[in-house]
């Protein structure tokens, strides 16, 4: 199934990084901040544990099976019923996450850029040119998201401009309410960490075996770095009040003045906010068709690439009511779901196959 | 009643393509018949040909007739030398004093002073060489024909390149002849490796077309594969290299180039010495090199040949442009239309007030706009050199101030279209900057539709269609989206000569050296004068 097609280990992290950080830059902050509070800062840094512990599984996992995907090796591990009820789980998540991914992609665009422009004329067109890419092969999606995301995250520098705003004394007091609430800000992180399970769909595609590890644990340190860096400037410059906004980055960068001409240029940012979310759609919608194409044996994925579109596009209407909701969500039910399905059953998967592998080993 | 309809037109939609077929086998029918042996008969042979070349007044027939030999010359005339022809072989054929019966052909080859001869014995070869400006002897008693290299026609002298002109560089260009573009490579590859491959392509042209390669750079599969491709091409007759392109690219349907095209030899050896091929065809001064990236099209000879710092200071104003002819038009629209607040307010005033009078919406205006400049661009070009006067004078007016004034369009789109333009003629190779100017609609579309936003997803498409495209094999956008080693040196810098000791990752593979390590110059390495 893997076929020719190969990538590097730099391609893996540059499509990675976006495919983490697209979508969780906008509401991580926030979210974060009304749990932390002051410490909002240092939950990038504990939320990414759960991101090592994920590349961990997925690498352990990978040097059993280096050239099955998790849909194939549910498969060996634990039978061909179970296995494939497995594989649907995986499926199923990842098209509906998708799904989540276009909505909130759809509704950040709608209520800030482009008021007027319906939501479905934004997730159609994303879906599409995902599709387009995806149609192209892994090859071409991890092209392209070396350009999109070089050019994606050049865009960070931007918020360099707004240091001689920010306040260090919003870091203060450190720890206030015991390091309870640090935990609870860091666990938002995990559900946007454990998505480093999506590097067990790539790996198989990986022309360098040994260089998966380093690739899985920098992409994960990068992410780490790029929050860390955000929700400081946020917080230094909003303080506590970042918890009351749906988008703090987004607000961040609307304050930006340069020599006092160049002002209002978030629309900038945002457009280029669309190549990051264009890279994670395109991951989470590969992710989604290879795991059909797999479980029900297709000869080739490609076919089935635009009903899965129309299919995520339907899931981004199903999932949420509003953002609210999807707010709401994010800090109840996500951190939980997330990691059941992509740090849990993967530590599960990991462990019945080494026992198999250790029973056969035996006889 | 409609499936039947449907099958109706199936089958009259075949009926005519089997007839074609078996055309095409009369046709093979009267050709192997031109495949007949000649004779040793030379009035036999003389019927063959006349009646080969009947109702051609151009070819000339000229019979021998001593008392020691009879033979005959057919020749076209302009296509040969016929002064040398009187000279060294009528002259040398009438002043026969004996011959020797035995092997009478070389006895012949061996008096006539001509250095490039060749022996024939089928009336198709014959017929072939004569075409191609070679006079033929035919001598009685003989089975085969001589065919004399005397080709000499009117050739264009080597002129400086029009299309890819230079400041500083060779001022030599390629020619419409062949054999004058090889010497040109020639004498700039002198080495032996440099290896040249003939195939004659078109039923009726028979193009001669050269596959050119350095041996031991190149890799081999990438020769198989372009000689395969250009193989396969089976129509009437090529007339510029554009037409080979069109048939061995990777994929016809995109609107980008997928080889270099050149009429400069001091490029083409660069690029052969890179481990490229490059195909020359008789008939056209443009040279094709592949396989190419789409870095490769943004170089041009003069980066080298001037110091690294302007090199990469012009390749990088190059990517510069490239973006905005791209995309300014679109992003102009997207701006005026949807994100107004983005622009500082001072100009924005400006820009509404100057908008004010205006009566179409943003995105009309640029579509009038930049379809009228393209007119005129096209205009421009195919015009006989005595109008082109007044078009220039016209277009002046219809994108200068009358428009502005007639309310048709604002000043400001008038500078966004003309910084465009001149952006769009940045690109040093033309083939590019045709894509540019065709994809740039689309784009202007998406802006007025979904803003800013559409722009992005204007250029992730590109993006995503390039990162598909191959050139031979070689992903386009290499060595940036692949991630090679070293990716920036000649991409989108130009580093300095003695920093690029390897070949590009792709076409250099073969063999990688370059140069030496360890070329920068330094007064202290000196050498042995210390």
């Amino acid at each position: 199934m893997t076929g020719k097609e190969k990538i590097s280990a730099v391609q893996i992290e540059f499509m990675m990084v976006p495919t983490i950080i697209g979508t969780g830059l906008l509401s991580i902050p926030a979210i974060a901040a009304k749990l932390a509070l002051h410490d909002m800062w240092l939950t990038p840094l504990f939320g990414a544990i759960t991101g090592y512990i994920t590349v961990f599984i997925v690498w352990k996992i990978y040097k059993l099976y280096p050239t099955l995907t998790p849909y194939q090796y549910s498969e060996e591990i634990l039978g061909k019923w179970i296995g494939k009820i497995v594989g649907l789980v995986f499926v199923f998540f990842y098209i509906q996450n998708c799904g989540l991914i276009v909505r909130q992609y759809s509704d950040f665009i709608t209520s800030n850029v482009m008021h007027e422009t319906p939501l479905v004329a934004f997730s159609t067109t994303l879906l599409f040119i995902s599709g387009l890419a995806v149609r192209g092969g892994i090859e071409v999606v991890a092209r392209s998201s070396v350009i999109c995301s070089g050019i994606y995250i050049a865009w960070a520098l931007v918020v360099l401009f707004i240091i001689n705003k920010i306040d260090l004394g919003q870091l203060l007091p450190f720890l206030e309410n015991g390091p309870l609430p640090l935990i609870k800000g860091s666990m938002i992180h995990s559900s946007w960490y454990s998505e480093f399970f999506l590097l067990a769909f790539l790996l198989p595609y990986l022309n360098n075996q040994k260089a998966a590890l380093k690739a899985g644990m920098k992409s994960v340190f990068y992410v780490m770095v790029l929050l860390f860096y955000v929700s400081f400037f946020v917080l230094t410059l909003f303080g506590l009040t970042s918890m009351n906004q749906l988008y703090p980055v987004y607000t961040m960068i609307r304050s930006l003045s340069l020599f006092g001409f160049f002002e209002n240029f978030e629309v900038l940012v945002t457009a280029a906010w669309v190549l990051g979310n264009y890279v994670k759609t395109s991951v989470f919608l590969y992710v989604s068709c290879i795991g059909i194409a797999q479980i029900f044996r297709l000869s080739d994925y490609r076919l089935i690439v635009f009903p899965v579109c129309l299919l995520i596009l339907l899931f981004s209407y199903w999932n949420v009511p509003n953002i609210v909701f999807l707010i709401h969500y994010m800090f109840t039910i996500q951190p939980f779901y997330f990691m059941i399905v992509q740090t849990f059953l993967p530590f599960v998967l990991l462990m019945v196959g080494m026992y198999r592998k250790k029973r056969r080993g035996n006889q | 009643m409609s499936v039947l309809g449907v099958k109706g037109i199936i089958r009259i939609r075949k009926l005519p393509r089997k007839s074609r077929k078996k055309n095409s086998g009369n046709q093979a029918k009267v050709h192997s018949s031109q495949d007949t042996p000649l004779s040793g008969e030379i009035e036999q042979n003389i019927a063959l040909f006349s009646s080969a070349f009947r109702e051609s007044p151009d070819i000339i027939i000229r019979k021998i007739h001593t008392d020691k030999l009879l033979a005959a010359v057919i020749y076209v005339e302009g296509l040969c030398d016929t002064k040398k022809l009187d000279e060294f072989v009528l002259g040398a054929l009438i002043s026969l004093q004996e011959i020797e019966e035995t092997d009478l052909l070389t006895f012949i080859e061996n008096h006539l002073a001509i250095s490039k001869t060749e022996h024939l014995s089928k009336l198709s070869d014959g017929v072939n060489a004569i075409l191609l400006g070679k006079p033929l002897l035919l001598i009685n008693g003989c089975q085969e024909a001589l065919a004399l290299g005397l080709t000499q026609f009117e050739k264009r002298p080597i002129e400086e390149p029009k299309a890819e002109t230079s400041i500083r560089g060779p001022r030599e260009g390629f020619t419409e002849t062949l054999s004058t573009n090889v010497s040109l490579i020639r004498r700039i590859i002198r080495d032996p490796a440099l290896k040249i491959k003939k195939l004659q392509i078109g039923k009726y042209t028979k193009t001669d077309v050269l596959i050119c390669y350095v041996e031991g750079l190149v890799d081999h599969t990438l020769i198989e594969e372009i000689e395969n491709r250009l193989k396969r091409i089976d129509i009437d007759g090529v007339y510029e290299s554009g037409y080979l392109e069109q048939f061995i690219e990777d994929n016809p349907y995109s609107p980008f180039p997928q080889v270099l095209y050149t009429e400069r030899p001091d490029v083409l050896s660069a690029n052969l010495l890179e481990g490229r091929a490059a195909i020359l065809m008789d008939g056209t001064p443009f040279a094709l090199i592949a396989p190419v990236s789409f870095f490769s099209l943004f170089q041009s000879q003069e980066d080298y040949y001037e110091r690294f710092w302007i090199g990469t200071f012009i390749r990088l104003l190059r990517f510069l442009f490239l973006v905005i002819s791209l995309f300014l038009p679109s992003t102009y629209v997207a701006i005026t239309t949807f994100h107004q607040e983005m622009v500082p307010t001072s100009l924005l005033l400006n820009i509404a007030s100057a908008r004010e009078g205006v009566a179409f919406p943003a995105i009309v205006e640029v579509f009038i706009m930049e379809l009228s400049f393209e007119a005129l661009r096209e205009a421009g070009i195919r015009l006989p050199r005595q109008v082109g006067s007044a078009v220039s004078i016209v277009g002046a007016l219809v994108i200068g101030e009358a428009a502005v004034q007639a309310g048709i369009v604002s000043a400001p789109m008038i500078i966004v279209v003309s910084i465009t333009g001149i952006a769009s003629f940045m690109v040093p190779r033309y083939s590019v900057g045709l894509a540019i100017r065709i994809l740039r609609f689309p784009i202007i579309l998406l802006g007025g539709i979904l803003g800013l936003i559409g722009v992005m997803l204007g250029f992730i498409l590109i993006i995503i269609h390039l990162c598909g495209l191959r050139s031979f094999g070689i992903p386009y956008l290499s060595p940036i989206s692949t991630l090679q080693k070293n990716l920036y040196r000649d991409s989108l810098i130009r580093a300095p000569l003695w920093k690029m000791n390897e070949r590009p990752h792709f076409t250099g593979n073969f063999n990688k050296t370059r140069q030496s390590e360890d070329l920068k110059p330094d007064p202290n390495k000196g050498g042995e004068e210390g």
